[in-house]
């Protein structure tokens, strides 16, 4: 709407000149169009609105200038005349509050100075009469004060054309001392528009010049032009930096997460740095005693670096302030782009840490099975050391009190006690099977080559056991799991196998103890979920070792192919990983 | 059965217990009491053992092998350094398990005054009676049991697949201390017999024929199974 009644009474106004000076009406048009154009793209970004209202304000500015013409009436004539310095006001004030949303207090100045000086001197001029040009239209019914020409021409001419023509230099050089000032992306960033304000300035201060020189060579030279050229290119900087700033978005998002997902400090800090073009921007990391640590965990000394840098804190989900980006305020004037960039490593950083979790957490998962399986070695070598120590000695002491008996000269008693030491003996013989079966002895005393052989001697058939020497060297843990693989292994050719011979191989091979049952029963062995078999590849699994299941060989598809189950065990006790940095 | 305690000396046995199980220890003591013998120490652990050799010179230390302070082979070390010490004490291992590796522990630095029984014998006074009797006498003693497993062990690593079955009962027997007249009893054999089996089972296993008795036939036989079984 607003944009639609500026260009409506940009067109109206300048419509009567458009049949003599078709070409400097269609530059004004041009100038104002860009500024309307852009102030509407701005206004519908998420950029500050201030710039969007800015463009529209100049664009507003620049109809007044086109009243000052002979097809209007006087009074009209006047009014455009009088109001045309807002023009060089509000380009100014848009030139000098890029690109923030406040003039600082000089720039404010010289905005008030021009608005100030224009309208005065304008009206000035307007009312009286001299030698010099003003540039008015008079009307030829339009009145004047009756004052000396030399006011009309000293002061309302060429002091009041002076000051502006001074006024537009110092905005000038505002602009140049702003982009000397600056460094890295700020000035990447501060350059496109300060350049053009800059000429645009310089070009309506020589414009303003001409009329105090007021010469016919000096009329003729274009500073109008220029200016009005020059003006046309601010919207083209305004759009430029906002596609720029845009791009630059994306590079932080995407450069800046991903850095600081993969966790990696100093990938993170040249993230930064690139992003900014600021190579002295940090990253600096919370030590969690109020300290900051840089990307190479050594302690940030509390005056390091430049003076004058700032400090953005990258607040994680959990709350806590985990790492600072540290830039220095000349290079990153735009705090947008500081806060895309906090955004971005907050995100990159909580799937970081997302990840390290998970990490640490599957291997608390791996540990925590070995710990399980390790455990119920453990327990196994408990219950049977409380039953050594308490139900076997008891018997015992029983079956030796009982034995007294023997030095008895009465067959009737010995008979009675003799039924009872009968079956003592056997609830003796029971139970130190049952507690060898738990954790043989030979297992704690000289590992799985003392024990495997108290083991096979308890299957049905024979049993040939080979065992390299080499296996006292694994660790005893592994040795007590490999024995009660080999156990459960052989229960399973007795059970299931209907074999007549088994061979029990254990091999250390690399910092491998391998173990292997092979018999010659009928096969068809297979891994069944929830199946003794699988429960077996669980354990061995959990304590970083394989089970593996051979098929029989195909010339052997006879009734009798015989199964053979290898165990490979780490013959290392699994190590607790080292913490991560 | 009469008292058969002092059937080998001229003197009493006199007897230390050592074991960690104090109602087994008392049972024992008592019983050997009761069998003739003269029970001079009863200890829960070994560390009171060479105080008790000193003071009471016992004939003979009947010791369990899982004792304080690590319950692993207490009885096992203490019995090696008593024959070490006092060559003249003769020591009987009780186990609890017929444990091979403690068997070939026991005997690797020879075998007279030593003996390895399992537990389970206390049932049986004449046993029990004559393996302290045996010991004291300077011979040795192994458990059939262990005799047995180790035999088994053996045979499954097909190192005695040589042997006929009656070779390696032959074998057996003698590996448990008996004589030949006993092996011959046992088997039902005629002794004559019994010495071609045990000729066999020595030229079978290159172990030299030449000596008879039965602590170097046992020495002998287990140094195989020794070599054997590991």
């Amino acid at each position: 709407m607003t944009a639609a009644a500026v260009v409506a009474a940009k067109v109206a106004a300048s419509l009567p000149q458009l049949p003599g000076q078709a070409a400097a009406v269609a530059i004004t048009w041009l100038v104002t169009g860009a500024f309307v154009g852009v102030g509407v793209v701005l206004l519908h970004t998420d950029v500050p609105p201030v710039n969007g209202w800015a463009c529209l304000l100049v664009a507003l500015a620049t109809v007044p200038g086109d009243l000052n013409d002979a097809a209007y009436p006087g009074l009209v004539t006047a009014v455009g005349f009088v109001l045309e310095p807002t023009y060089l006001a509000a380009a100014s004030a848009l030139v000098l509050v890029y690109p923030t949303s406040r003039l600082t207090r000089p720039s404010r100045s010289l905005v008030t100075g021009l608005l100030v000086v224009g309208l005065v001197s304008r009206l000035g001029a307007a009312v009286t009469t001299g030698r010099l040009r003003d540039g008015f239209y008079r009307a030829a019914d339009w009145p004047a004060v009756q004052a000396p020409a030399a006011l009309h021409d000293l002061v309302f001419v060429r002091i009041g054309r002076g000051l502006t023509a001074a006024l537009l230099l110092a905005v000038a050089a505002v602009l140049g001392a702003r982009l000397a000032r600056t460094r890295g992306l700020a000035r990447q960033a501060l350059a496109p528009m300060a350049v053009i304000g800059l000429v645009c300035s310089l070009a309506a201060a020589v414009d303003q010049l001409v009329w105090v020189v007021a010469t016919p060579a000096a009329m003729a030279l274009p500073g109008a032009l220029v200016r009005n050229l020059s003006a046309a290119l601010i919207p083209v900087a305004l759009i430029a930096d906002l596609l720029r700033r845009r791009a630059a978005g994306a590079a932080v998002s995407d450069r800046i997460l991903r850095a600081a997902a993969s966790g990696h400090g100093p990938d993170l800090q040249q993230a930064v740095r690139d992003v900014f073009v600021d190579p002295t921007a940090t990253v600096e990391y919370a030590d969690g005693r109020g300290g900051w640590l840089d990307v190479t965990h050594q302690p940030v000394p509390a005056k390091a670096g430049p003076p004058g840098r700032r400090a953005a804190p990258v607040v994680l989900d959990s709350g806590e302030t985990a790492l600072r980006l540290v830039y220095d305020p000349r290079a990153v004037t735009d705090e947008q782009l500081v806060a895309l960039a906090v955004d971005a490593v907050t995100v990159g950083a909580d799937a970081s840490r997302l990840r390290t979790e998970l990490l640490a957490a599957l291997t608390e998962v791996g540990q925590s099975r070995t710990r399980i399986v390790e455990a119920s070695l453990a327990e196994r070598r408990r219950v049977e050391r409380d039953l050594h120590d308490g139900a076997q000695q008891q018997l015992l002491a029983i079956a030796s009190t009982l034995a007294a008996t023997d030095l008895v000269d009465d067959d009737h008693v010995r008979e009675v006690v003799g039924e009872a030491r009968t079956a003592l003996s056997g609830a003796i013989r029971e139970l130190r099977a049952l507690a060898h079966g738990i954790h043989p002895a030979a297992l704690s005393q000289g590992g799985l080559a003392a024990a495997l052989p108290g083991l096979v001697e308890r299957v049905p058939f024979p049993v040939v056991l080979r065992v390299d020497p080499d296996v006292a060297e694994a660790a005893p843990t592994v040795q007590g799991a490999a024995y009660f693989v080999v156990a459960e292994l052989l229960t399973n050719v007795v059970r299931h196998a209907d074999a007549a011979h088994a061979t029990v191989t254990v091999a250390v091979v690399d910092g491998t103890l391998t173990v292997g049952v092979s018999d010659d029963g009928r096969g068809g062995a297979r891994f069944v979920p929830g199946g003794g078999l699988s429960g077996l590849r669980d354990r061995v699994n959990a304590l970083g070792g394989t089970l593996v299941l051979e098929e029989p060989e195909p010339h052997r598809a006879d009734s009798h192919p015989g199964t053979t189950v290898r165990a490979v065990l780490p013959a290392e006790e699994p190590q607790e990983p080292e913490d991560r940095p | 059965m009469s008292s058969t305690g002092t059937s080998t000396g001229t003197t009493p046995t006199r007897v230390a217990v050592v074991d960690d199980s104090t109602l087994f220890r008392d049972g024992l003591a008592t019983l050997l009491g009761l069998a003739g013998f003269v029970v001079v120490a009863r200890l829960g652990s070994p560390a009171g053992l060479p105080a008790v050799l000193r003071a009471e010179t016992p004939h003979v230390v009947v010791m369990d092998v899982r004792m304080p302070p690590t319950h692993t082979d207490e009885g096992i070390r203490a019995a090696i350094a008593t024959r070490a010490a006092h060559p003249a004490v003769g020591v009987l291992v009780l186990s609890t398990y017929a444990e091979g590796v403690w068997a070939r522990r026991l005997f690797a630095e020879g075998s007279s005054r030593l003996g390895y029984l399992l537990k389970d014998r206390v049932d049986d006074v004449a046993t029990l009676v004559g393996a302290i009797d045996r010991v004291r006498a300077g011979g040795t003693v192994v458990d059939p049991e262990v005799v047995d497993r180790l035999l088994a062990v053996s045979r499954r690593q097909e190192s005695l697949a040589a042997l006929t079955p009656r070779e390696v009962e032959v074998l057996r027997l003698m590996a448990t201390g008996r004589s030949n007249e006993g092996i011959g009893r046992a088997l039902h054999l005629s002794p004559r017999t019994v010495e071609a089996h045990i000729a066999a089972v020595f030229t079978k296993l290159a172990l030299p024929a030449d000596d008879n008795t039965s602590n170097r036939r046992v020495l002998a036989a287990l140094a195989y199974l020794e070599a054997s079984g590991s």
